[in-house]
């Protein structure tokens, strides 16, 4: 399918409305066209906003999707399916371990501003209809504005930076750690970003993956990706030293190479 | 220790990749009652609507990374999964009669749906505005095509319209609806 065929068929390909054959020829010609691609998450954006009928979330549907996952899902699900964060989190049987690629969104920006606008217009006739209902108002400025919410990760780590109740860890290359390839920003609730990260990036079959040493042993701290930046962590426990080094993109239980980073502790 | 409550949605599906279910739960929260409400739309039976709204969050668990944020918002995602999925329930045999149905009782209600959340009504009713502003056969294409389940070629021939005409209302008029709602009135007050 050419480009031209392939540009007439993407409102309806985004609307689930062409056959299984010209939905797979669209794909192939979107994969290696970016004007196209870039129409199409159009098209998908707005298609999204029609079907935005909201409404809540049936405490009982999720006690099915809990249990679908596992008695992990299960556990979470419990406490009307309450925002709370849960340290650590188990890894249940039968799931691949990775990472997901969460990259810089460059939302159209007319659309942000019409989604700013939404916002607006919610907020308006919440205050004058019902009065403020913060949660819904989170729910809408969530789907808004996903650009300033990738923003957030990079802002907390700077928050981070400047809080003075902050440990900073150096992670340093070679023997005697000199040259600093990424900062661990460590505060006391136990949230921690890795910061100023001069890691080169790897291959797609590859992660960088951090490691704490607690009580002589050593525990996985969270997968890096193969080219990561400012990354959200959690660091529980007192770890008496940080090292990074290079996986399969998968991960490793224990580390199977040397680190390409430690902290002066780890030496 | 990150809230969940108010952490990001590409911060949530990063956590759902470290196997946070609480993170999962938090996403269901969010958007849960949205894909709930788009399958019922579609299907018209709670239970298939529940067992691919059920799937959507199931596969978001399993395969988190096949969301980009680059590409949109979690819910869009997330809506764009559950229409494929209901969907595909349509256009098998069990659900002909789920849809004649629906299709009726939709004919006798009839117009634009009012949305039950005073949050969703006013996203709902600028949408609502930029979709009466389309001229009729591209808003007919619309809905018919995603309301309805029906491919372009079904819609076509439903309405007695050439194949290429319906293909190019349905993408004029989401262009359109994009233009409609990017430029709403709320949106240039906004901007002076």
């Amino acid at each position: 399918m050419d480009h031209d065929e392939a540009a007439t068929l993407l409102g309806a390909y985004a609307l689930d409305a062409v056959d299984p054959d010209d939905a797979r020829a669209v794909e192939d010609h979107v994969a290696g066209c970016p004007r196209c691609e870039a129409e199409l998450s159009a098209h998908h954006e707005v298609a999204g906003l029609l079907a935005n009928e909201g409404g809540e979330a049936p405490p009982h549907l999720w006690d099915r999707v809990a249990a679908a996952i596992g008695p992990a899902g299960q556990q979470a699900g419990k406490a009307d399916v309450a925002p709370l964060l849960r340290p650590g989190g188990g890894a249940p049987a039968g799931r691949r371990r990775r990472r997901p690629a969460v990259r810089v969104p460059h939302p159209d920006r007319r659309v942000l501003r019409g989604a700013a606008a939404l916002v607006a217009a919610a907020a308006a006739a919440a205050i004058v209809v019902l009065g403020v209902q913060v949660n819904h108002l989170n729910r809408l400025v969530q789907q808004a504005g996903s650009a300033a919410q990738e923003l957030g990760v990079a802002q907390q780590a700077q928050a981070a930076l400047v809080d003075p109740a902050a440990h900073r860890v150096s992670l340093g290359a070679g023997a005697s750690g000199a040259r600093q390839l990424a900062e661990l920003v460590i505060l006391p609730s136990g949230t921690a970003f890795l910061v100023n990260v001069h890691l080169p990036a790897l291959p797609q079959q590859q992660t960088y993956q951090l490691w704490g040493r607690v009580g002589g042993q050593l525990v996985s701290l969270g997968l890096l990706g193969p080219a990561p930046a400012d990354v959200p962590l959690r660091v529980e426990g007192p770890a008496a030293g940080f090292a990074v080094t290079v996986e399969r993109a998968g991960g490793a239980a224990q580390p199977t190479h040397p680190p390409v980073a430690a902290s002066a502790t780890f030496r | 220790m990150i809230d969940l409550a108010t952490a990001s949605d590409p911060m949530l599906v990063v956590a759902i990749g470290r196997w946070q279910e609480r993170a999962l739960a938090e996403a269901y929260r969010r958007h849960g009652g949205a894909v709930l409400g788009l399958a019922q739309r579609l299907l018209g039976t709670a239970s298939s609507a529940e067992d691919v709204t059920q799937e959507v969050f199931v596969d978001l668990w399993r395969r988190p990374e096949q969301y980009d944020a680059a590409r949109g918002s979690l819910r869009t995602f997330l809506l764009t999964k559950a229409h494929g999925k209901a969907v595909d329930l349509i256009r098998s045999e069990s659900a002909r009669g789920a849809r004649e149905e629906r299709s009726a009782r939709e004919t006798a209600a009839g117009g634009y749906e009012v949305d039950r959340y005073a949050w969703d009504l006013a996203v709902a009713d600028q949408v609502r505005v930029a979709m009466e502003a389309l001229p009729d056969g591209e808003r007919k294409a619309i809905e018919m095509a995603y309301f309805e389940g029906r491919t372009y070629r079904e819609v076509a021939a439903v309405l007695g319209e050439p194949e290429g005409t319906v293909k190019s209302r349905i993408r004029s008029g989401l262009r359109r609806l994009r233009d409609g709602i990017a430029r709403s009135d709320v949106d240039e007050r906004l901007s002076r």
